[in-house]
């Protein structure tokens, strides 16, 4: 297999020539040219999946990402309306730190799996929420409808204190406040962020 | 830029130049990546005594927003060059040619990079001139090609540039600011060497349509070296500290 050792576990920049389509296919990190050559899209290393006769291209440096479908985020409420409310989506779940941050979206709808009067109900402006991403697209559209999802961290709306969950209600500890969230299971837990 | 006076001896009798290089000799260039900690990728990138130091962020959300494209990322490019880097203070504010520039930069970037793949986001690439000696828009597209890459951002090929002028009759490659200030001809170009194209040609001056090919010839020549180069710091960056995954 002397032309298969030619191909994979080659060190490759942008713009470097793998193979033809016709040895393997463009799989991720490369890309087909308009003379039919799989070139490298990254700095890294190819690898080849002899299956799918595909070639792709580990990289080497840190590839941006953005939230993918049916991902797990964590991210902070900045601006709540009746209807919606705006997160800043700034990691995965699994604690993998965004380049940036992205906004997403949650709709009323979404907001839990019981009916829901108002979004004012669910989430307020501070939270940090656990939420599952629906769409791959800026704004992201979020849910926490599951019972995994929703407020993983809320704090009082009349004092600003952390609120604890007790008892199947958040109360504030300090002003004694009781408040209405759609509260995560996982209240409390921030999972590989901390 | 410095005023015009007396001009040098630009062409020797040796048929070197004025700073001792051969017509087809690059000056001596120095590339470096990932220099700053809190860009997304960055490059540092000295054509003799050209210095431009490049740094990218992003894909990130636009700001504002209502730049974003629905089907692609905006690439972003400001070329700017510092008050220091030239003879006489340069004012910090973005001037015409500064403003030209940064279009000329982006349109010469925007073939080579993904931008498909980061819709509704843009990405952002910040050029300063730490020291102008001719050559600057070259060498920024140079260092900004680096950057990319360092970035992570998927690119098609890489991109290097280097200019071509004619002084004294005599066609140059990589001319400086003196060769830049007394020649007749300046043509700066960049080129996507992999994939064979050309990203970027300008013209200043008159050249023949002979002179012209023969130039369009050594640019290209130069960019491949360049190219090279580049290739080798990319490397030498990540892959002798990780040589296996």
């Amino acid at each position: 297999m002397g032309r298969l050792d030619e191909i994979v576990d080659k060190k490759v920049t942008p713009g470097d020539e793998i193979c033809v389509i016709e040895e393997f296919m463009a799989g991720p990190g490369t890309y087909e040219d308009e003379r039919g050559w799989v070139r490298s899209a990254y700095i890294g290393v190819t690898v080849a999946d002899i299956l799918a006769r595909t070639v792709a291209v580990k990289p080497y440096v840190r590839v941006p990402e953005l939230p993918r479908k049916g991902e797990y985020v964590y991210g902070v409420v900045v601006h709540v309306k009746d209807e919606y409310a705006v997160v800043r989506i700034l990691s995965s779940a699994t604690g993998r730190r965004f380049r940036d941050y992205y906004t997403g979206i949650i709709h009323i709808s979404q907001a839990s799996d019981k009916f829901v009067r108002s979004l004012f109900d669910a989430v307020r402006e501070g939270d940090i929420v656990k939420a599952r991403a629906l769409t791959t697209r800026i704004p992201v559209n979020l849910s926490i409808r599951e019972p995994r999802t929703g407020v993983v961290v809320a704090f009082c709306s009349r004092c600003g204190a952390l609120l604890r969950y007790r008892g199947g209600k958040l109360v504030c500890p300090e002003c004694g406040n009781v408040e209405k969230r759609s509260v995560s299971a996982e209240y409390g837990v921030l999972k590989g962020l901390i | 830029m410095g005023k015009a006076g007396e001009k040098p001896v630009l062409i020797r009798e040796d048929g070197r130049r004025h700073d001792g290089r051969l017509p087809n000799e690059l000056r001596p260039i120095r590339m470096e990546v990932g220099v700053l900690n809190n860009a997304n990728g960055s490059a540092l990138v000295e054509f003799g005594k050209t210095r431009v130091i490049a740094a990218v962020y992003g894909p990130r959300e636009p700001q504002p927003k209502w730049i974003a494209m629905p089907y692609r990322a905006v690439l972003r490019v400001r070329y700017h060059m510092a008050p220091f880097s030239t003879s006489t203070r340069k004012s910090p504010a973005p001037s015409r040619r500064e403003i030209e520039l940064s279009k000329v930069i982006r349109e010469a970037l925007e073939p080579v990079v993904m931008t498909e793949m980061f819709p509704r986001t843009s990405i952002d690439v910040f050029v300063e001139v730490l020291n102008a000696h001719g050559g600057t828009r070259t060498t920024s597209l140079t260092a900004a090609a680096l950057a990319l890459a360092d970035a992570g951002i998927p690119m098609r090929d890489l991109v290097a540039g280097v200019a071509v002028g004619k002084v004294d009759g005599v066609l140059v490659l990589d001319i400086d600011e003196v060769e830049d200030m007394y020649g007749e001809a300046d043509m700066p170009v960049a080129a996507a060497p992999s994939l064979g194209q050309i990203t970027l040609l300008q013209l200043n001056g008159v050249l023949t349509k002979e002179e012209f090919e023969e130039g369009l010839k050594m640019a290209l020549d130069g960019i491949r070296k360049i190219y090279e180069m580049q290739k080798r710091v990319l490397r030498e960056k990540y892959m002798k500290i990780k040589p296996e995954v």
